[in-house]
């Protein structure tokens, strides 16, 4: 069994020492996730001010980035479609992405990325991880390093959701070294796991009489243990009942017929939309995957489909986070495990390739209508400077206001980067 | 609270009666081993009730009953933990313990219907039962054609759901039997690890690449039959694709074995008939079987060792138990091989050395952290305290139905003839509550198990295992008094201190403390209206407990 | 041309003539004059092969630029002069391909909103029709200028026009196994059609579609083609004709390859060009890469092919000759680095190009025997 403690600043001795603190003095599950007196102190003060809050939007499989992001219309692999003018001046992006054009003042793009892995199995983890430099040990996906360092907020619900088709569960292998409470709940098809109802024959006071004495069973049994196991499993509980508090963000029933209409009754129209009300709820991170855009045949029609049905709901939200005034504190990320080949394949569809690629984020801690690099006339190489995945994660910490120059994380003892030290943050996007 | 004692004379008189034999006992040199390196203070030794409720989790797969504990508890012989160890080992729970333990561990809770679940628990469980010698499990199970009856099932670690294709299977073969996760050198050499080559990897595969499922048409037997293996296999790196380069089957470390070339037509010893498969001349697989598991291979000793110790120390002294390399060294390298060594000697007697593990300290040891030692001062890999290990969905199962005394009218409650029970039915409430043991274990597995193909070798607890212990009806029917379960008992109990010493010992199998005795007494006073209910309510809060959770 | 009609021998069919281009090509046809083969690139230029050029080493080629995008679908009008294209971005023009270079008559940029995915025009040559991704169907006069009705109905893209031999009838095919009739006078849709069986819903994408329409010569069958149980990630999916009987609107029967179960199963081949010859038989054409095509021949009344030929590289599209005896098919061949896309690792911007494009000429007779004691 692995055992894991808290994610320490600078000064380690006086981490531990909070961190011991709060989990001594608080002892209830709330304090397990009490992270925000534990990371680099100098910015607890900001987080407190504004939650911070993500939208991680996962094509898995990999979209095109000349569909979308990087179109090279009229060039020799640039594929049937126009590009389109956008709500950036001079910024133009793929014919199939329309409602989102309109939306670019508040994205930036990202457009030379250039990573190592070239199939999904090698490729789908370590991008999630920030291909860190390997030293023996598992990395956080980004969601269960943002739950890390942001905790669940105001709202107590658990902080790293992902909405995906199929099935639900919790995805604890997300959280790496850090430690299964940090794995994401997977929410099959955005619906909400399994017996989320009490049974009626528990009254409320029998129920809270009946937690309360579990807690202090619990409280009891810590103290002089290893205690990590303990606080998870009191944490599962506390972010269990928190949840059926808020059975209402699942129910259907609370939806307006005009949002419906607007984010589309799609699978990933629903679940973009299912996403906006964890947000909203005050969800800290929030993944939705989107499957099949691994196009080996047929790329063109298939991204027709495909970007179609991403289109609108993004564009939707985007809209939504933007009038709530979310977007001050929520960043927003689309990402692929990576890019597809520019040579157009005998199956008329487009490979894997790593070389060239492009991504999209904005939102809070983000320049917004920003372009970042680029690529060459046939979109075949980066021309000028490349990012690699390490800077897209030095560049989202710092967007959520932690700095992996300054902070890093304590594994057992052992120091360890939150993001590949050899990259650093793109700075045309930090603000 | 526990009680901290000091260690039964038994240990120095098992010393006094190992000093006939040349070697020291295996315990001792465990305990030296873990002193050694602990780097700090060690923990005292475990309770009574700390150790019993261990070593019946570990050995008989479920807590004791309370009149168990309470037997054993008011037992005044100084050897009674050894008597126990033996009497675990003897019962007849040791070797369902060891087959579901070892099922989840080799399957990864893979499903199939090539061979049933059941007739390879039972090939699983008898093989325990008679303690059959792990090298020889092993092979079974490496080598099994399913030609022969009784080994027959044993073909269901290669021929179950996700492990269709030879390449997971060279993949599990290594991490489960080697130690080894070999998964990137399928197409270069390992890019962090020096010594997972992609020759080791197509060395491995060559054992199984001309292995195949096949079903006899009259019988609808699955057959994993080996065909004639054309010759070595050709491989090279995605990175240097022109260096093309070629391996028979070898294992890690081990000379390459020829692929012999038979004439066209002479490859077959025995030609298929009746639906039975044909037999080729060169069956590698079956070198694998041999070779594999053979005490000239330190990584199959060591692997095997290191996951036993995994089982009963609640951490491997390589781990992650898949990642056995130079960068990734074993807590106590020379221990290791000392264990890999004695296990081989022993012939691989798997109830000799998890009687050994239990005897020792530092299996015995307090999980409380020894005084002024602080957790992160103290990582599991010292051993300095007994690490606390989850239980499985089947110890929790078995668990929940002893505590709760409902067990046994389980266990006599009719067989479901062609269950149609599943998990998603059964949630979405399109059917009633499991009505056997098999129902029960499936939807218990359904929920604290893994997905097929992850192992579960840390605690994970989820908000889908918490959100089931909250609202669970069938978890809530246990809790209703029935038939002398253990509600209907307590409530018989005017006493609050007998119900808080029957609760205790039957659910947590140690007695209450005062502060424990009062907290009930309170609860009972304050729901004296409805006591039933609230007996079934303190009940439920000891079930939900992380010390109930957990092996402690 | 031979005045005397041929009779084609498809047991025969040899490759008699190779012409190539250095993008990949989409379409051809032949002229009706039989005179010319044209094709359409992923480049957007408009080829054209004078085939009474008898020195085949002389490369008779002309391209003709103009488009953008991919020029995916070309049409002749029967007067033996005027050629109609159009392009993924929605240019529709109209040439006179007998000149010594195809000179442009008209065009019309914006004719659709993107992706023209298919043109027909009327046997009487008085109409064209477009249809593409906009979901729009149009017909306009042949003269060019504005359209003469705007049919919707479609509600995914449209992939495929034919009109019936009679001139009545209009149909158009979508992605999702709607075949629509539509009356040519008005424009009102008379009726739907099933091609379902084409309609490959892989989750959440829809794949495959109506890829063509081909009436028989007699009006009596509508075969439309594409592919049944298509995957993409794992490429995969099995060759099919729907042929309908157009009276009833039945569906007749699914058109196979051989033993497509085992031949086609991870391939993901597509019926991707379609003809009946006047004989009454129908001619596919499908496939990828170099080695996964085919050429089909089919009986209407049996599902499996009378004859096929294959392995042959994949076809984007297939066309006869006036003549009756040939044929023309449209493939890409490996070029550069990464026979089949390849992602460009460690090769140089010279290595990594794309495709090249072949029209490739068959012919349905014997093939000449070599000269005596050559």
């Amino acid at each position: 069994m692995t055992h894991h403690y808290q994610c320490n600043g600078p000064d380690h001795t006086l981490s531990r020492r909070r961190m011991l603190g709060a989990l001594a003095g608080g002892g209830v599950a709330a304090s397990t996730l009490g992270i925000d007196g534990l990371l680099r102190p100098a910015v607890a003060e900001d987080m407190k001010s504004k939650q911070r809050q993500v939208l991680f939007i996962w094509l898995d499989g990999a979209m095109s980035q000349l569909e979308s992001w990087d179109p090279k219309p009229h060039t020799e692999f640039g594929g049937p479609f126009r590009a389109i003018p956008t709500s950036v001046p001079g910024l133009r992006i793929s014919e199939l992405l329309p409602h989102t054009a309109k939306q670019m003042h508040r994205l930036s793009l990202v457009r030379n990325l250039h990573t190592v892995f070239e199939d999904h199995s090698r490729a789908v983890k370590p991008i999630q991880r920030g291909d860190p430099k390997n030293r023996g040990v598992t990395y956080p996906f980004l969601g269960s390093a943002v739950a890390k360092f942001l905790g669940p907020g105001e709202s107590r619900l658990p902080p790293y959701l992902h909405i995906k088709p199929g099935s639900g569960g919790f995805h604890y292998q997300d959280a790496g070294f850090l430690g299964a409470r940090y794995g994401a709940i997977a929410l099959g098809d955005g619906k909400p796991p399994s017996h989320m109802t009490r049974p009626k024959s528990i009254t409320d006071e029998a129920d809270a009489a009946r937690n309360a004495l579990r807690q202090k069973l619990n409280q009891r049994f810590r103290k002089g243990r290893r205690e990590a196991e303990i606080d998870a499993y009191d944490y599962s509980f506390s972010s269990a009942q928190q949840l059926m508090k808020r059975k209402d963000l699942f129910d259907p029933s609370k939806l307006t017929a005009k949002d419906q209409e607007r984010y589309g009754t799609h699978q990933f129209g629903r679940h973009l939309l299912q996403a906006r009300r964890l947000l909203e709820a005050g969800v800290t991170f929030v993944k939705v995957t989107m499957y099949y855009w691994d196009t080996h045949a047929d790329n063109f029609n298939l991204h027709a489909d495909l970007l179609a049905q991403f289109d609108r709901p993004f564009a939707a939200i985007m809209d939504d986070l933007s009038d709530a005034g979310m977007l001050e504190h929520t960043t927003v990320i689309v990402l692929s495990e990576f890019g597809r080949t520019p040579k157009i394949s005998q199956k008329v569809g487009r490979d894997h390739f790593p070389e060239a690629w492009s991504m999209c984020m904005g939102g809070a801690g983000l320049a917004q209508g920003a372009v970042v690099g680029k690529t060459n006339a046939k979109g075949t190489w980066i021309e000028g400077e490349e990012y690699d995945i390490g800077h897209v994660f030095h560049t989202i910490f710092r967007a959520i206001g932690i700095d992996p120059a300054k902070t890093e994380y304590d594994n057992n003892g052992q120091p360890l980067p939150l993001a590949n030290e050899d990259c650093g943050p793109i700075k045309e996007l930090l603000v | 609270m526990p009680m901290r004692r000091v260690f039964p004379t038994i240990c120095v008189l098992l010393a006094a009666t190992g000093a006939i034999a040349a070697e020291p006992l295996l315990h001792r040199q465990i305990d030296r081993a873990v002193a050694k390196r602990a780097g700090g203070p060690l923990a005292g030794p475990a309770s009574d009730a700390e150790f019993m409720r261990r070593v019946y989790l570990d050995l008989s797969g479920t807590i004791p009953t309370s009149a168990e504990a309470r037997s054993f508890l008011a037992d005044k012989n100084s050897a009674k933990r050894q008597k126990l160890v033996d009497r675990l080992l003897a019962g007849p729970n040791y070797a369902r313990r060891m087959q579901e333990a070892l099922s989840v561990m080799l399957l990864e809770r893979r499903v199939g219907k090539n061979v049933s679940a059941k007739s390879w628990e039972k090939y699983l469980r008898n093989s325990f039962a008679k303690n059959k010698p792990w090298d020889r499990l092993a092979g079974e199970i490496l080598s099994g054609e399913g030609r022969s009856e009784p080994s027959q099932p044993a073909i269901k670690f290669f021929v179950v759901g996700g492990r269709t294709d030879q390449h997971q299977m060279t993949r599990d073969v290594a991490r489960l039997f080697l130690g080894m996760d070999v998964q990137c050198a399928q197409c270069h050499d390992h890019p962090s690890i020096d010594e997972y080559t992609q020759a080791d990897y197509f060395g491995l595969l060559a054992y199984l690449t001309s292995s195949k499922v096949k079903k006899n048409p009259k019988t609808q037997l699955a057959y994993f039959v080996e065909t004639p293996l054309a010759g070595p296999l050709d491989f090279a790196s995605v990175f240097s694709p022109e260096d093309k380069r070629k391996t028979g089957p070898r294992l890690p470390g081990k000379k390459e074995i020829a692929v012999p070339t038979f004439e066209k037509g002479k490859e077959i010893d025995q030609p298929a008939k009746d639906g039975v498969p044909a037999v080729p001349k060169f069956r590698p697989r079956t070198l694998l079987s041999e070779q594999l598991t053979s005490a000239g291979n330190e990584r199959f000793k060591r692997n095997s060792v290191n996951r036993f110790w995994y089982l009963m120390m609640g951490r491997g002294l390589v781990h992650p138990l898949d990642l056995m390399h130079k960068g990734n060294p074993p807590s106590h390298p020379k221990l290791l091989g000392q264990l890999a060594d004695r296990f081989a000697k022993q012939k691989f007697d798997v109830k000799w050395l998890l009687r050994e593990m239990a005897l020792s300290e530092t299996y015995q040891r307090s999980g409380l952290l020894p005084k002024g030692v602080r957790a992160e001062d103290a990582p599991a890999e010292r051993y300095q305290a007994a690490i606390a290990k989850p239980l499985s969905a089947e110890q929790l199962t078995w668990s929940l139905l002893q505590a709760t005394g409902n067990l046994d009218a389980l266990m006599k409650a009719a067989e479901v003839k062609d269950s149609k029970f599943t998990f998603k039915d059964y949630i979405n409430g399109r059917i009633p509550l499991p009505a056997d043991i098999a129902e029960t274990m499936l939807l218990m597995t359904s929920v604290f198990g893994n997905p097929p193909g992850e192992a579960e070798v840390d605690f994970a607890p989820a908000v889908g295992h918490s959100l089931y212990l909250l609202n669970e009806p069938l978890l809530q029917s246990w809790l209703k008094p029935k038939g002398g379960n253990l509600v209907d008992r307590l409530g018989k109990l005017k006493e609050p201190a007998k119900v808080a010493e029957e609760l205790y010992l039957s659910v947590l199998t140690r007695l209450p403390n005062d502060e424990e005795n009062t907290e009930v007494a309170e609860y009972l006073k304050r729901f004296e209206k409805r006591r039933s209910e609230a007996i079934g309510e303190l009940a439920w809060a000891l079930l939900a407990s992380a010390e109930f959770r957990l092996n402690h | 041309m031979a005045a005397v009609k041929q009779k084609p021998t498809p047991s025969e069919t040899h490759l008699s003539r190779s012409l190539k281009h250095e993008a990949q090509l989409t379409c051809c046809r032949f002229s009706p004059c039989g005179k010319f083969v044209v094709a359409g690139s992923y480049d957007g230029s408009l080829l054209r092969w004078d085939l009474s050029e008898k020195d085949a080493k002389k490369d008779s080629k002309t391209v003709s630029t103009g488009h953008h995008g991919w020029l995916e679908t070309l049409a002749f009008h029967p007067d033996k002069k005027r050629l109609y294209t159009a392009d993924s971005w929605g240019k529709l023009c109209c040439w006179d391909y007998t000149e010594a270079k195809p000179k442009l008559l008209w065009s019309n940029d914006a004719a659709h909103d993107g992706w023209i995915r298919t043109l027909a025009v009327s046997p009487d040559g008085k109409l064209l029709a477009t249809a593409g991704n906009d979901q729009i169907v149009r017909i306009w006069p042949a003269g060019g200028g504005k359209p003469l009705r705007e049919m919707t109905g479609h509600e995914r893209h449209v992939y495929s026009l034919a009109f019936a031999p009679d001139g009545k009838a209009l149909v158009s095919g979508d992605l999702v196994g709607r075949v629509l009739h539509w009356n040519t006078s008005d424009g009102k849709l008379v009726r739907e059609l099933d091609a379902k069986p084409l309609a490959n819903r892989v989750k959440i994408v829809d794949g495959g579609g109506v890829r063509n329409l081909a009436f028989s010569g007699d009006g009596r069958h509508l075969a439309c083609s594409g592919i049944t149980d298509f995957g993409t990630s794992v490429v995969k999916g099995f060759p099919g004709v729907v042929l309908l009987d157009w009276k009833s609107g039945k569906q007749t029967r699914l058109l196979r390859p051989k033993d497509y179960e085992t031949e086609y199963k991870t391939k993901g081949v597509f019926v991707e060009g379609l003809r009946f010859h006047r004989d009454g038989f129908l001619i596919g054409a499908g496939g990828n890469g170099e080695r996964e095509g085919a050429l089909w021949f089919w009986d209407p009344k049996k599902v499996d092919p009378t004859f096929q030929i294959n392995p042959l590289p994949g076809s984007r599209d297939l066309d006869i000759h006036p003549d009756g005896t040939r044929l023309a098919l449209v493939h890409f061949t490996a070029n550069g680095r990464g026979k089949n896309g390849g992602n460009g690792r460690k090769s140089t911007p010279e290595e990594y190009r794309c495709h090249h494009g072949i029209v490739a000429l068959y012919e349905m007779s014997p093939k000449p025997k070599a000269p005596a004691g050559g």
